[in-house]
Order: C-alpha cells, then sequence, then structure tokens
C-alpha cells in the first residue's frame, strides 16, 4: 500500500496526467504543422489589420463583460437580499439565457431589429411609421456587445449569487447597524467582499467572447479568433495564424492570471462557520416591484423576446415532415454531448483531487495549464484534433490495425474535442465545491483508516455533489450551444439541432431555425431545471449538507 | 482497483456513442459538402434510391473540410469534395487534395468553361452576382456597370456585405484580372466612399437594405432573389417585390459568375461511385430540380432553366474568365479590400 | 518508547520560518501527554504530521517500533491506524451518528461492527439518537460523537487537537472528565493539544510545554 503513492499506480495522478496529455496532444500537433517560413502576407496583416483586431477584440471584450457584470451583479444582490414579488421563479428563470446560444440570439435580434423584422414591420404596419427615413441603424459593435451581455450575463449572475448565499447575515445587518443605507453597504462593504467572484465570472464571460466566432463573423467585427481563422483557412496562412494564436494565448493567460491574483488578493477568509446564512428580507413594496420589474426587463430581453420570436418563425415553418430528421438530429448532440460531458467530469473530478492529494507546484500548474482548451478559437482546436487523431489512425494502420479510430465514421474525435474544449468549466466548478468543504472531512476519514480513494468516495463526492452536478450541467449546455468544433469534427451523417441552425441561416432561411433553435433551448433548459430541482431537493431534504458546505 | 473502475467507466463514457455509428459495409460514396442546400438531400436520396449507392455527407465551411481532407491524408474517406465559389475549387486543387477526372458523360454535359481545365473539378450550377436596385428610387437606365457603383454619384446610396464573404472577394478577384490591382483598388475605395452603412449582413440584408430606403442599390447572387421572392416570411416577400434586378457590364466584361462543382478527392477509396453520383447530378432531371428548386442556373446547357429565372433573361453576357483566377487572386482581393478600408 | 518523536522539523512551503525546529520528546505506551503552548506555536502542525497529513522536512516519527516518517519513508494516513478528533469535530454531514461511528469499522463483519458501534454509542451517551444527523446535535454531543468515531478502530494512538474550544465553561468541565474516563476505560495512548492549562491538567498525566 505504501506505493500507492507513486506516481503512476495511483489513479487520481494517473486521471490528471490523463487530463494533461490530452489537452497537450491537440496543441503539439498544431505547433508542428505550424511551423511554416514566413511571408509577406504577415507583414500586410500586421501593415493594415493588427490594429483593428487588437482594438475591436478589447473593446468587444471589455464592454462585453462590463455590461454583463452591470446586469449579472445587481441580480444576483437583489435576488439573495429581497423576497420580491415572483422572486422564486426569477431566481430560476435568470439561469435561462445559458440556454440560448449567442449566435442564435445574435441572428434573431438582428432580424427582429432589420427591416423586414418585427419591430420594424409592426411601426410600419400599425402607425405607417418608417423608422429607416430617420436613419435608423445600429451599428453592429454595440449589437454584437447587447447580445453578449444578455447571453452572458448568467455567468457573473450564478457566481456571485453562490458567493453571496455563503456570506453571513450578521455583516449586513452590521453594515446597516453601523449607520449605513443598503446602497452603502453594498458600495462600502459588499462590492469589495465579491470582487473575486466578479472577477470569476468576468473571466468566464472574457473566454467566451474572446473564443467567439458565430456573433463576431455575422456582425463582421474582426476579432483575433476570426482574424486566426480567415488568415489560417482563408489565406491558408499558418504562420500568420500562429503568431495571432500565441497572441490571443497570452492575453488569455494574463486574463487567467489576473484573475488568479483578484482571487488571492481581494479573499477575505470569512471568519466563522456558525453564522446565520443571509437570508431574503421583505422590501418595501415600493422597492420590491423596482426589482421585479429590473429582472422582468432582463428576462425580456434576453429570453422573452429571442423565443418569442423562434415561436412566430415557427408559426411560418412549421412542417411536420423536418420531424423525424430534427429527432434523429437532437438525439446525436444529445448522446454525445452526454458521453463527451461524463468523460469531461470525471477527467476533472480526478484532476482536482490529484492536485488536492498532491499539491506540489507541477500539479497544480500543469492543471491550470488543461483548462487552456476552453480559450482557443474553437475551429483551431479542431484542426490539431484532426491532426492528432490521422497521426493515431495512420500509427494505427502502419500497425495493421485497420480500423482504430476510423475517424470520419465515429464520434470520438469529437467527443475527445468536446472534452479537451470544455475541461475548464468541468475543473474550475469541481474545484470550487472542493474549496468549499474544505480538508477536515477528508482528513477524518484517512485517520479512519479510508484510502484517498475510497475518501473520495464515500465522504466527498457525496458533499461535492451538487458542484458536480453543476459543473456537469455547464459542461452539457456549452456543449448543445458549441458549433465550430461540431462543424468541422463530425463524422457523416452526423447532423446536430446546432448545425441544422446554421445551415439554415446561412441560406439565409431564418425562419426555419425556428425549430432546431427552439429544441436547443429547450433541451438545454430541461437540464437546467432537472439540476436546479435536483440540488433544491437535496437541499431540502438535508440541511445539514448546507451546514457542511459552508 | 478504483483506477480499473475508473478506466472502465471513462472507456465506456467514450465508445457509447463512438460505437453508435456502426461501419458500413454495402456500397457507398462519401461526400464532404460545403453546399448547404435542402435540395442537395433530396438528390443524394433519390441516387441512392436507383443506383443502391449509399451517399455518406459531412457538410461544413469549406475552407475547414478542405483543411480537414489535408490532414486526413492518404486515409481520408472523402470521395468527392463540392462547394461553392470558384476561388475554394480552386484552392483544393491547389492545396492538393483532388485528381483528375473525366467521363464521356461529363464531357458531354458541362461545357468547357464551367469546369476546371485540368479536369480537378467540375461544376454544378452557376449563379451571377447582379446589381439589385430599388423600383422606386433607380431607373435600370442609370445603371451600367460593377466599375460604375464606384461613381460619386452613388454616394450614400450602396450597400454591402463585409469583405469576410467570399462572393464578394471573387467579383473583386475579377475585377483585378479584368481592371489591374490600382484600378480595383480605387473601386473598393469608391464603393466604400458610397456606403449608406458599414458593410454588414448576408445578401438578403442588402435587398432588405434597399427595400428599409437605407440605400438604392447592392450586390446579391441571383439565387437569393429568386428564394426570397418565394419565402415562407411576408414581410420577406414584400421587400423583394420592392426591388428589380440588373445584369451589368453587359456592353463590356460581363456579369460576373460564380459556381458550384464538385472535385473527386486525391485517395478516394470509392472512385467510380464518386464519378457515378457527379454524372447523376448532372444529368438532365437533378439539374432542372436544383435550378427550380433553388434557383441557380444548371451547367448542363440541354437542362431546363427554372421559370423565374427565364423571365430574368438568359442570354446575359458572362465574363469569360478562367474559375482559377478567383483563386490566384484571392488573396490580393482580401489585401485590397483591407487597404480599401471595406470592412 | 511506544511513540518517538526526533529532531523533527517543518514548514509551510510559504514560509521562511519553520513552524517546528528539531523537536524531539517520547511516549509510553497507555501514557495521556498533553502538549501546552500559546497558538501558532506548531502544536497541530505537530498532530499533522503524526497522523500523515504533512511530510516532516526533517526527522523521524517511530510509532510502536515502526518509521512511519523519516526521510524517505511515508506511510499514507490511513495506514498509521491514529486517531484523530478535530478542533471543529469534522462528523461527515451526510451520514447520521452510527454512519459517522461505523466509517471506521469496516473491516469488521457486520454483526462486529454493530456491536462495537453499539458500544461506541452507549459510552457517547448518543444510543437513543443513532440516526440522528450532526447538525442535529448540541456541541457537547457532537464532540463525544466525533471522539467516539475516532476510538471505535482502535487506534494505536489517539490524537485530540483543542477539542474543548467550542465548548462553553460547564460543558468544558464535564467533558474532561468524561474524556478522561473513557481514555483510561480504553487503555488509549493519546496526545492532547491545548492552549489552556485547565483543560491539559485535568486530563494528562504528563504535560509538555511547547514555546514558539
Amino acid at each position: 500500500m505504501k506505493r500507492s503513492f507513486s506516481c503512476i499506480r495511483n489513479p487520481w495522478i494517473f486521471t490528471h496526467r490523463l487530463s494533461v496529455v490530452s489537452v497537450s496532444l491537440p496543441f503539439i500537433f498544431l505547433a508542428i504543422q505550424a511551423a511554416a517560413p514566413a511571408n509577406e502576407n504577415w507583414l500586410h496583416i500586421r501593415g493594415w489589420l493588427l490594429q483593428t483586431y487588437v482594438l475591436d477584440t478589447l473593446l468587444l471584450t471589455l464592454s462585453g463583460v462590463f455590461i454583463a457584470s452591470m446586469i449579472g451583479v445587481p441580480l444576483a444582490w437583489i435576488t439573495c437580499l429581497f423576497a420580491f414579488p415572483g422572486k422564486y421563479f426569477i431566481e430560476w428563470a435568470l439561469v435561462l439565457p445559458l440556454a440560448i446560444p449567442p449566435y442564435i440570439s445574435a441572428y434573431i435580434y438582428y432580424h427582429l431589429m432589420g427591416y423586414t423584422g418585427g419591430f420594424q414591420a409592426g411601426l410600419r404596419t400599425f402607425l405607417g411609421l418608417d423608422v429607416n427615413r430617420f436613419g435608423f441603424d445600429i451599428p453592429p459593435m454595440p449589437f454584437a456587445v447587447f447580445i453578449f451581455a444578455v447571453t452572458l450575463f448568467p455567468y457573473v449572475y450564478l457566481i456571485v449569487k453562490a458567493f453571496l448565499k455563503h456570506q453571513s447575515a450578521s455583516l449586513y445587518e452590521n453594515t446597516r447597524l453601523l449607520g449605513r443605507g443598503a446602497w452603502s453597504s453594498f458600495f462600502g462593504v459588499f462590492l469589495p467582499l465579491m470582487a473575486p467572484s466578479i472577477a470569476g465570472g468576468a473571466t468566464l464571460v472574457a473566454f467566451e467572447i474572446l473564443s467567439d466566432f458565430g456573433v463576431t463573423s455575422h456582425f463582421g467585427i474582426h476579432t483575433f479568433s476570426t482574424a486566426i481563422f480567415s488568415a489560417w483557412f482563408g489565406m491558408s496562412d499558418a504562420d500568420s495564424a500562429a503568431k495571432m494564436s500565441v497572441m490571443l494565448l497570452g492575453a488569455v493567460f494574463t486574463l487567467a492570471a489576473f484573475n488568479k491574483l483578484a482571487q488571492r488578493t481581494l479573499k477575505y477568509r470569512i471568519v466563522s462557520s456558525k453564522e446565520r446564512a443571509l437570508l431574503p428580507r421583505i422590501p418595501s413594496r415600493r422597492v420590491g416591484l423596482a426589482c421585479t420589474f429590473f429582472c422582468v426587463l432582463v428576462l425580456l430581453f434576453s429570453v422573452i423576446i429571442p423565443v418569442g420570436q423562434l415561436f412566430s418563425w415557427l408559426t411560418l415553418s412549421w412542417n411536420q415532415e423536418l420531424l423525424p430528421r430534427l429527432w434523429q438530429n437532437a438525439r446525436n448532440i444529445v448522446s454525445s454531448a452526454l458521453a463527451a460531458t461524463s468523460c469531461t467530469m470525471i477527467l476533472a473530478v480526478g484532476t482536482v483531487n490529484a492536485t488536492r492529494l498532491f499539491p506540489s507546484k507541477p500539479n497544480l500548474a500543469l492543471a491550470q495549464f488543461a483548462t487552456i482548451g476552453y480559450s482557443v478559437p474553437g475551429a483551431v482546436l479542431a484542426m490539431g484534433v484532426i491532426s492528432l487523431f490521422s497521426f493515431i489512425s495512420r500509427a494505427g494502420a502502419s500497425f495493421g490495425i485497420h480500423d482504430l479510430f476510423d475517424i470520419s465514421r465515429t464520434t470520438a474525435m469529437l467527443i475527445f474535442a468536446y472534452a479537451v474544449r470544455f475541461f475548464a468549466i468541468g475543473y474550475h466548478a469541481v474545484e470550487s465545491g472542493f474549496s468549499k468543504v474544505g480538508n477536515i472531512y477528508g482528513e477524518a476519514a484517512r485517520t479512519l483508516g479510508a484510502g484517498p480513494s475510497e475518501t473520495f468516495f464515500r465522504v466527498e463526492m457525496p458533499l461535492i455533489r451538487n458542484a458536480i452536478i453543476s459543473g456537469f450541467v455547464l459542461v452539457f449546455v456549452d456543449i448543445m450551444k458549441e458549433l465550430p468544433l461540431t462543424m468541422i469534427l463530425r463524422p457523416f451523417n452526423f447532423n446536430t439541432l446546432g448545425t441544422s441552425v446554421y445551415d439554415f441561416a446561412k441560406n439565409e432561411i431564418m425562419e426555419e431555425i425556428a425549430l432546431p433553435a427552439i429544441l436547443i433551448i429547450a433541451v438545454c433548459a430541461a437540464f437546467i431545471a432537472i439540476a436546479s430541482l435536483l440540488d433544491k431537493s437535496y437541499s431540502a431534504a438535508r440541511p445539514e449538507v448546507r451546514r457542511g458546505e459552508r | 482497483m478504483k483506477r480499473k473502475i475508473l478506466v472502465f467507466l471513462s472507456i465506456c463514457a467514450f465508445s457509447l456513442t463512438c460505437a453508435s455509428v456502426a461501419l458500413a459495409a454495402s456500397p457507398e460514396v462519401n461526400v464532404y459538402s460545403a453546399r448547404h442546400y435542402e435540395i442537395d438531400e433530396v438528390l443524394y436520396n433519390n441516387f441512392t434510391k436507383e443506383t443502391g449507392i449509399k451517399v455518406n455527407v459531412i457538410s461544413g465551411n469549406a475552407p475547414e473540410l478542405v483543411e480537414r481532407i489535408k490532414r486526413e491524408g492518404e486515409r481520408s474517406p472523402a470521395d468527392l469534395f463540392m462547394t461553392v465559389d470558384g476561388g475554394v475549387l480552386n484552392s483544393a486543387k491547389v492545396a492538393g487534395i483532388l485528381q483528375p477526372t473525366s467521363s464521356p458523360v461529363i464531357d458531354a454535359a458541362v461545357p468547357a468553361h464551367l469546369k476546371d481545365k485540368d479536369g480537378y473539378w467540375v461544376g454544378l450550377t452557376t449563379r451571377a452576382r447582379i446589381i439589385v436596385y430599388s423600383k422606386e428610387r433607380v431607373k435600370p437606365e442609370q445603371l451600367s456597370t460593377y466599375e460604375d457603383l464606384a461613381d460619386p454619384k452613388w454616394k450614400g446610396k450602396i450597400t454591402v456585405r463585409s469583405s469576410a464573404a467570399m462572393y464578394d472577394q471573387s467579383l473583386l478577384a475579377t475585377l483585378i484580372a479584368l481592371d489591374g490591382e490600382d484600378k480595383a483598388f480605387e473601386w473598393a475605395r469608391g464603393i466604400v466612399n458610397n456606403l449608406a452603412r458599414a458593410p454588414q449582413g448576408n445578401d438578403r440584408d442588402q435587398a432588405k437594405a434597399i427595400a428599409a430606403g437605407i440605400s438604392d442599390v447592392c450586390l446579391m447572387n441571383t439565387y437569393y432573389i429568386g428564394q426570397m421572392l418565394n419565402s415562407k416570411d411576408p414581410e420577406e416577400v414584400k421587400a423583394a417585390e420592392k426591388v428589380s434586378i440588373f445584369f451589368p457590364n453587359q456592353k463590356t466584361t460581363g456579369t460576373h459568375l460564380n459556381i458550384s462543382g464538385a472535385g473527386l478527392v486525391k485517395n478516394s477509396p470509392n472512385k467510380e461511385n464518386a464519378i457515378k453520383l457527379v454524372e447523376f447530378l448532372l444529368d438532365l432531371p437533378q439539374q432542372r430540380l436544383l435550378s427550380s428548386a433553388n434557383y441557380e442556373y444548371p451547367v448542363n446547357p440541354a437542362a431546363e432553366t427554372a421559370p423565374l429565372l427565364k423571365s430574368w433573361g438568359t442570354d446575359f453576357k458572362t465574363q469569360m474568365l478562367d474559375f482559377a483566377i478567383y483563386g490566384e487572386n484571392n488573396i490580393k482581393a482580401i489585401q485590397v479590400f483591407n487597404k480599401g478600408g471595406w470592412k | 518508547m511506544f511513540l518517538e518523536v526526533r529532531e523533527l522539523s517543518f514548514g509551510y512551503g510559504n514560509m521562511l520560518i519553520p513552524s517546528l525546529r528539531g523537536l524531539s520528546f517520547g511516549i509510553e505506551k497507555g501514557e495521556i501527554v498533553g502538549i501546552v503552548g500559546p497558538s501558532g506555536s506548531g502544536k497541530s502542525t505537530l498532530l499533522r504530521l503524526i497522523a500523515g497529513f504533512e511530510r516532516p522536512l526533517e526527522g523521524s516519527i517511530v510509532l510502536d517500533g515502526i518509521t512511519v516518517a523519516a526521510k524517505d519513508v511515508y506511510v499514507p494516513p490511513e495506514s498509521r491506524n491514529v486517531g484523530m478528533v478535530f478542533q471543529d469535530y469534522g462528523l461527515f454531514p451526510h451520514m447520521t451518528v452510527r454512519k459517522n461511528i461505523e466509517f471506521g469499522l469496516r473491516r469488521l463483519k457486520g454483526e462486529e461492527r454493530a456491536m462495537r458501534a453499539n458500544e461506541m454509542l452507549a459510552m457517547a451517551q448518543m444510543e437513543n439518537f443513532p440516526s440522528r444527523y450532526p447538525y442535529e446535535l448540541s456541541g457537547g454531543q457532537q464532540q463525544r460523537v466525533s471522539l467516539m468515531r475516532a476510538l471505535a478502530p482502535r487506534p494505536r494512538l489517539l490524537l485530540l487537537d483543542e477539542p474543548f474550544s467550542n465548548l462553553d465553561a460547564d460543558l468544558r468541565e464535564i467533558m474532561c472528565k468524561d474524556v478522561k474516563t473513557i481514555l483510561e476505560k480504553e487503555k488509549i495512548t493519546c496526545l492532547f493539544v491545548s492552549h489552556d492549562q485547565r483543560d491539559v491538567n485535568a486530563v494528562c498525566s504528563r504535560i509538555i510545554t511547547q514555546t514558539y
């Protein structure tokens, strides 16, 4: 048993290494193939485009993150502090925007605000008003910022809310007793306390924006992701693409480092574990209605309008013959997403636990490194994955195993790529779950004779159950919404709901995207709902777990 | 022991869906297609019904599919690469993923200028990039050529797509070939100066901009107008009815024509089936269906063109350029767009 | 010597000054030894080293004739057969009192396990509440359950880390007596760490004073 601490034989370290290797391999293959000689194209890009790329990327990311936080933080604050009318439904509904892929939202709003869209058509039909006569036109950049803000704010909302739920009531009561008003206690006391969790949510939003392709390409905004893509696959200039990828990775690592720094320097340990939790109180009627109004307004733009538009398209395009095909597409993506999510979560749980059991600097750094899949453009990752699997397949053939990864016929490649891409989300979810539970239960179990694995399965896993579930749901929903990897890596005759939406949108037949888009949103929403029900019933039946998690 | 359980679980999860796609032993043909039209699916099904050959499809964006075939190397299962745009077809040829092919049926069905001169790809349908104008505010007599749109008289009256759109890149590539790079640059800058708004949206959005009164003229592919006129969305039909179309450069170099086509992949494992499929698609009934369902022009001169297209006239003069030019001048075109400020 | 600590040094990764330097002492079998010292003097660290949660920089720990920690030797906590009662008790919040106590008994057969658990429940005066969850217990009850949980697998050595610090004064006195009785009855070797001299006086037979 003493030998169980040697690296190779320990299952946790094995999983940890497996994650690291899985994530690195595609990038190694990319690096090998990107080693092309420099060409004059790079001079062109540097001379004419780079400045635009940098400025547009910065502008888009910063404003997107800012607006998303401006929506997410107040929402988290009021749902934790006040029991305003409709709170219980609203609190849950505010997660729903996560079910709506940003690119679908972009298609919808662009159409809606365009000439034939509901907004202008309505004005024309009912008021005889043609707003275009007054130069009505929405520039792409604010439009894209708006789309990202209304679809991505739940990341900030969820993380900040989770933080506030674990704050003690006395903190708020004391600030009030010390003569501070509600506003002042928000800005003076809670905002600094919330800073790490805001940074955490904002980082996720920034990553999503940086790696987006659908929204930016639709609005013709040149970010690094679209630039890398067009340099590589449009101009066949792998060299320039590699240069820009390195720049993007640099930005991503800076961002991640900032986030880490924020977590470390801004984190104030909440001392006692025996405080009463911050429970929502009933506000004055005026404040309550204002809260409800704000939430409904957010829901209107993030969920109600897009879904409403989809249903109105559905009435135009409803066609029963499409159903069997879409049903098949739905089954394709749901089963792949389930398989990939399971892999991702197993890797994530194993990796996090390995870093807890063996918290050496290299182990922690490697685990951090394994999260980069989330921050590179999907198309770039996809190319690395194809190279990797082609290599395996060729190697297999040279050993006489011809059907080893017959890559165009199985979803292996796709599932692998999903796992590499979304490992980061599972990892962070599990990590935050563990950090809430702390080490004490694990240590107690070890002194009672349980080995690391038994300790994990019998003691720690039940305690971080909710974190694992929420990680599972986040990864699953992200895969449902994913587009570039699916488009590039899918096997023969493998269509998903997302690719159907994309095909119709590319053909510019907007009303046909309704059914697949609604199905995506429905599946995601169902998952989110089931997860939150599980969470509620679990916590309600066993309040000790909530206490324990504090 | 726990490790074994863990490894076992991972393998289970991984193979769960991998296994769901069974290996096929029956005759088949593997198509990597960047044609994203629904009618294609119907045609594949008809092909299977007629020949018993199963058509497997991976659809995606053309550059990605080319890159995928390249990376899959000699073990790529791809038989046929199908895409739209002559530049892309040429880049597939240059990338070395295609092989030359010919058959008596293909030679008879497709005129020489609608396939690759070395036989690496063959056209399936064509489409023209035309000027679309407001019925209210523009008289057809005011229109003449693509080049004329850069004239200051159109200031504030044009909308275009972003320069990322392949169709405009190919148009510019031909203008570079016909007028020279300097003239093409002047043209791009002239268009940018005439824009009514920043480049955005897709082809249909340009027509909608005219209907909305934002602009008076724009560039569009023929089939989008056809599809708009037959849309399920009544607002789209109304918008399309407010515009009319014009075939430019009739007295000079001819209207810009683009092509969708198919090429046999270099390491094609089912070569014969692939050729059969191409021949099938070039046959009259399929050509007619492509035209009537999708408002594209058939490449087979004997096939019947959709009535709507016929009503626009089919004997317009087209640019008689080698489609290879679209690819060869593509990077130049992108650079000219960038220098000219066409976002 | 039953437990022998020789020249033990330890420092957390990011600290320049080691939190333990060259500490040596020994305990005879059946002894109850207290370690007193101000907080921050490395008492808890010492317990964590003996339990096996940390590995020493230098020095060695020998338990019952077996070296459990030294240069190149490291026996993981679950193989040391050392019990520990934590300051915050560390009762598994998702298990009942009985499940908590039975956790360390999985090597025993079903019947034996139940018997031992019943015995422990009785000693904890919890025989009437075996299916309560930890959050439903008072501080004193949690304290007793966690002690019994640690004793159930008959550890060679029991470590107590400030076990009374969360209790109020009256309860504290009672608990001290209870613990002493139980420890003597079970004939267990014990190392007790506290910052409070009174606790240690009440329970221990020998006292080591630890300074910075």
